[in-house]
């Protein structure tokens, strides 16, 4: 663990809103080593997006800003760096691809330009050698008729076929991370199963790092070897995979793993929602963000915010409070609810 | 493609036989004739007058005498300007017209997309507000109140240009600046309407994700589709600026068709102001048929077959 290919420390973003200042990214700390698969899961507007894209600083700013940490590449601040540099960076070193792929490719370009545009930026590609890669791509991809399919526009796809699209493009400099934001959220299921294996394949060919955001937890179990678990802008517990589904620590975690529909024989298990919504970023609650759901709170929950601290495991969670151990209550959403 | 294009043109044909049916008859609604003056003209001599243009014949034979006419390219004598037939009138003053409404509409296009696209790339900024206050105004200002502003500045105080008339080229540039004017200010916040919408899509995420530079993202990906709402509004406004201005050819003493557009109407010459609706709207209808071609070279997503 001494040198991580990408290591991001302390990183937390505000935006401006009309509500106030919201701090949508709060001081999250991870690292991603090469080859290897980063899960980052959580629910809608826990800051799992924005922190990929705040690390790549491709939020808008304003109303965005990143107020503080770091975004280790390399050992260097992508944070800080010259927009030159970042650009070199960017698409060629570390690419995205995008959770609707109907909107993330530009609908008034052929898939050849799209394609080519990067590796003659990144890779100084002629246009003879760009397109062929191009084809080259596509076809790794698996797109039938690679040759003649690159002419096309990307509304002359279907949805999973775009998706394959995006990720040529974004593979085709070969980077040494890919982020991957919901990259399958947008697509049928039968389709979704082929685009992980494709990037898992891919990503054993090429040795590519991935970053899988999803609220997912069956493509998490699938793909990922660590997972780290987003609430309210903050990482709530990190774990190898297996640590996380068998041992979870973190009241949150439990609470999105028994909210997944589960096969049971008798069909008698009852889907388990987490009570309440999710916190206001505007307005958080006091102590840890979580403990109106939370059915294990306690006093101390309510003043005191945890900080993250390791069990044996290998889990590293932020709860005041044992899991293992402790009996779970009605949460104080959920009485508030009713 | 080709049936495409037949049925648009027979779709125009028969969307002129409409508009030459609706003039004619409007026209004639409207009390007065052509020859009806201040002094009376002596009965006989009127008489004479209407037999020789036929304008004392039942309204049916004079529709169809028309009609067939104007199906031949004929749109008859002018019924004020004597010795002067429509067709004589467009061919000199429709050139005129025309040429300087193409250098307002290049001048135009060429002020206001860039800076539409400027502003929008700094929005919330002043060179943003700035150029976009100037256009509010620029909308806002009447032809009557720039145009004489610009003699002021340009002819008297600070002699660049000659004050009016037609045929040199320093002649051209005041009138068709200040005809222009008013294009560029909606073009600019045209464009930079459509800048900033397409500046906020995935797509545009997706570029700068890619690594490449503002200006390539702004140039490459971001331009064609912001050009889109500019192109369906150049269609009418093409067709309206290159058939001229009545205030800009007055003010600057241009022998083009503008005035005739007022005048034929208030002097209830039929002939002639026929001639020019027909005239404006195959202009019109010339001008949506290339829009809806440049729509399909702009964005493939666009099917015009169906």
């Amino acid at each position: 663990m001494a040198n991580p290919l990408l290591q991001v420390e302390n990183l937390t973003v505000e935006f401006r809103t009309d509500d106030g200042v919201v701090r949508a990214v709060n001081d999250v700390s991870f690292h991603v080593e090469a080859g290897e698969t980063l899960g980052v899961a959580g629910e809608s507007g826990s800051g799992k997006s924005v922190t990929n894209l705040a690390m790549l600083r491709l939020i808008p700013t304003p109303p965005g800003r990143i107020v503080g940490g770091r975004a280790l590449f390399k050992g260097e601040d992508l944070l800080t760096m010259t927009s030159e540099r970042l650009r070199k960076i960017r698409g060629r070193h570390i690419a995205m691809i995008f959770q609707d792929p109907m909107t993330s490719l530009n609908p008034l370009m052929t898939v050849a330009d799209q394609l080519t545009e990067v590796t003659r930026l990144h890779l100084g590609h002629t246009a003879k050698q760009a397109r062929d890669h191009a084809v080259t791509m596509l076809e790794r991809v698996g797109i039938p008729a690679a040759a003649r399919r690159v002419n096309d526009y990307p509304h002359q796809f279907s949805g999973g076929m775009r998706q394959r699209v995006m990720i040529a493009m974004a593979l085709s400099c070969k980077p040494e991370v890919l982020i991957a934001d919901e990259p399958t959220t947008a697509l049928d299921v039968t389709i979704q199963a082929q685009i992980l294996e494709l990037i898992r394949e891919l990503q054993e060919q090429q040795g590519t790092a991935v970053i899988l955001i999803t609220h997912d937890l069956g493509v998490m179990a699938n793909s990922c070897r660590r997972v780290a678990v987003m609430y309210a802008g903050r990482i709530v517990e990190e774990a190898p995979v297996d640590a996380l589904f068998y041992h979870p620590r973190h009241p949150y975690t439990l609470g999105l793993l028994n909210s997944r529909p589960k096969l049971e024989a008798d069909g008698s298990s009852k889907l388990q929602p987490i009570a309440g919504q999710p916190p206001n970023l505007a307005d958080l609650p006091a102590g840890c963000a979580f403990h109106p759901r939370c059915p294990f709170a306690i006093e101390r929950c309510r003043t005191e915010r945890p900080l993250l601290r390791p069990a044996p495991t290998g889990n590293l969670f932020a709860c005041h409070v044992d899991v293992t151990t402790a009996v779970p209550h009605l949460p104080q959403a959920a009485e508030v609810r009713t | 493609m080709i049936s495409f294009l037949i049925k648009r043109l027979l779709w125009t044909a028969a969307t002129m036989w409409v508009v030459f049916t609706a003039t004619f008859f409007l026209m004639r609604a409207v009390p007065g004739g052509p020859f009806d003056g201040e002094r009376k003209l002596d009965p006989e001599i009127k008489r004479n007058i209407e037999a020789r243009y036929g304008t004392n014949d039942d309204l049916d034979v004079q529709y169809f005498r028309e009609l067939g006419r104007a199906v031949r390219g004929d749109l008859g004598p002018s019924y004020k300007l004597a010795d002067f037939t429509v067709n004589e009138i467009i061919a000199q003053g429709f050139p005129i017209s025309a040429s300087l409404g193409t250098l307002a509409l290049c001048f135009a296009l060429g002020l206001g997309i860039p800076t539409g696209i400027l502003a929008a790339v700094w929005r919330g900024r002043g060179l943003d507000y700035g150029p976009m206050t100037v256009a509010t105004i620029g909308m806002a200002l009447p032809e009557f109140f720039v145009a004489p502003l610009a003699v002021i500045l340009f002819v008297f105080l600070w002699p660049l240009f000659p004050a009016a008339g037609w045929g040199s080229w320093d002649q051209l540039i005041l009138p068709s600046v200040c005809l222009g004017l008013p294009f560029a200010a909606y073009i600019a916040r045209l464009t930079r309407t459509g800048m900033l919408e397409v500046l906020s899509q995935d797509y545009i995420r997706t570029a700068y994700a890619k690594g490449l530079t503002p200006t390539d993202v702004v140039l490459r990906h971001a331009v064609k589709g912001a050009l889109l709402p500019v192109v369906s509004f150049l269609g009418p406004a093409t067709a309206g600026i290159l058939t001229g201005s009545l205030i800009e050819e007055s003010i600057f003493a241009i022998p083009g068709l503008g005035i005739h557009f007022v005048q034929s109407a208030q002097q209830r010459d039929y002939t002639l102001a026929m001639g020019l609706v027909l005239l404006y709207f195959l202009l019109l209808s010339v001008m949506n048929l290339v829009v809806d071609l440049l729509y399909k070279l702009l964005d493939p997503r666009v099917k015009i077959d169906s």
